[in-house]
């Protein structure tokens, strides 16, 4: 099962760059159709968490999966917020960081689940030559521990910025320009009691 | 006026029902529900307020502008959504005629970030003001406009004028030395056409380490875009149906006003 998702989601990262625009700014269409692949690759990224927190997995597969998950990721400078209802205070950490605890948490079994995902149609242009996007998503997160620890559950509303980034090249001797798409920082926005 | 009137109220009543009903977050279906209600980003507001994204309240509403305006006040704030002006802004922005419509590019709203600096050991507030800068033809930034805190509030001039004799200069400023002693009175030394300049403080502070970030506490936005009008919107995290980016304060400006607003608020 593992190696069919990496190998579709490795499919997936060179997917993203087949779509070329040839000017430095894109019609609301040519945006449009980046839509589904946010959804996507928001998608993308919750499989990735799915495995990286699933301690039934081998670790080279679980490390391959951080690999991949970061590679979403515009930078490894991206940051991501973390909430509990056993605190008030917020976390941040960067990505790498994140997918570790993630990595390390000391549940049995950890269910990660992403739902309801809402991505506005408006994409700004930055004055860098990026389009910039958001996406507000629900997170249900369950972690089983036969410890003392116990069990916790939550579900989320968090949101995630979405960049086309533009990529200047040469197609042989002529000027390429086309936009990847990347995710960037995660922000916890509610954790209600469920 | 007298139907428009009606049905705002009807409609703030309806909604405001929705808007005071606690949400049960154990159940999964109604919390999908207050996702689809709540107003979860600013793009989202945009939409709304521009009528891009209707919104269905109840099967037996038509979704229209005036009913995706009115679901962008905060309906919990019963003097807010009864007040008169109100009524005026719902009628004024929800007639198509007058082409009332938000836009990211457009010069007149600002947004405040309210945060958590360290200055000598103690935490001290700040609002750091925004403005969005650009065109469509060559991409947007948020600035940094202004910065509000008590921190950099200049201090009132004291009776005792400040004063530097005007033949001081003879003997090597000698009331200079006492002048730069003079904490409290420093301001009191400088010309009338003195305008202080609080952000360029701010960033000389944060620079040389005397100031350091915390944390941004909320943020919220105000408009001046609406002509005669001047609202302010912030995040309502809570479990109910209208929350999100809601509106929490509304009033009337003039044009001469906004300008002045904004020399003395946001510019310095």
């Amino acid at each position: 099962m593992f190696p069919l998702v990496a190998f579709a989601c490795i499919l997936n990262a060179f997917g993203q760059n087949a779509d070329p625009a040839a000017s430095e700014t894109m019609s609301p269409g040519q945006i449009s159709s980046y839509r589904e692949q946010a959804i996507k690759s928001i998608f993308d990224l919750e499989t990735y968490l799915q495995i990286i927190s699933n301690k039934k997995k081998s670790l080279p597969q679980r490390n391959m999966s951080l690999d991949l998950a970061i590679d979403l990721f515009q930078s490894d400078t991206v940051t991501v917020e973390t909430s509990s209802l056993k605190s008030p205070v917020i976390h941040t950490y960067t990505i790498r960081l994140y997918l570790n605890k993630l990595k390390l948490l000391p549940y049995t079994s950890v269910k990660i689940i992403w739902y309801k995902v809402y991505l506005s149609e408006t994409f700004t242009l930055g004055a860098d030559g990026n389009y910039y996007g958001t996406a507000t998503f629900l997170q249900r997160f369950e972690g089983k521990s036969n410890n003392e620890m116990g069990s916790y559950k939550d579900v989320t509303q968090k949101k995630i910025q979405i960049i086309l980034k533009k990529v200047d090249g040469f197609n042989g001797p002529e000027r390429n320009i086309r936009f990847i798409l990347k995710l960037g920082d995660i922000k916890v926005e509610e954790t209600p009691h469920v | 006026m007298y139907r428009f009137s009606f049905l705002v109220v009807f409609l703030m009543v309806v909604f405001s029902k929705a808007a005071n009903a606690q949400i049960n977050p154990g159940a999964d279906s109604v919390m999908l529900r207050k996702f689809d209600f709540e107003d979860k980003e600013m793009a989202e507001f945009f939409d709304r307020f521009n009528f891009k994204e209707p919104v269905q309240f109840a099967d037996s509403l038509k979704p229209s502008r005036v009913k995706n305006i009115v679901s962008l006040f905060n309906l919990k704030d019963a003097k807010l959504y009864h007040a008169p002006e109100t009524l005026t802004f719902l009628k004024f922005t929800s007639n198509d005629t007058n082409k009332i419509y938000l836009n990211y590019g457009d010069k007149n709203w600002f947004a405040f970030a309210h945060c958590s600096f360290l200055y000598h050991n103690k935490t001290v507030t700040t609002d750091i003001i925004l403005k969005p800068e650009g065109d469509s033809a060559h991409g947007y930034q948020w600035l940094i406009a202004d910065v509000k805190s008590n921190l950099l509030a200049v201090p009132v001039k004291g009776k005792t004028p400040s004063f530097i004799n005007p033949m001081n200069h003879e003997i090597g400023f000698t009331e200079l030395s006492k002048a730069l002693n003079n904490k409290g009175g420093i301001f009191g030394y400088t010309p009338l056409s003195y305008h202080p300049d609080p952000l360029s403080a701010f960033l000389f502070m944060l620079k040389n380490g005397d100031l350091k970030f915390i944390q941004i506490n909320s943020v919220d936005f105000q408009f001046l875009q609406v002509p005669g009008w001047i609202f302010s919107v912030k995040n309502f995290n809570r479990s109910e149906y209208n929350s999100g980016w809601l509106i929490y304060s509304l009033s009337r400006m003039d044009e001469t006003e906004k300008i002045n607003y904004i020399k003395n608020h946001f510019i310095n």
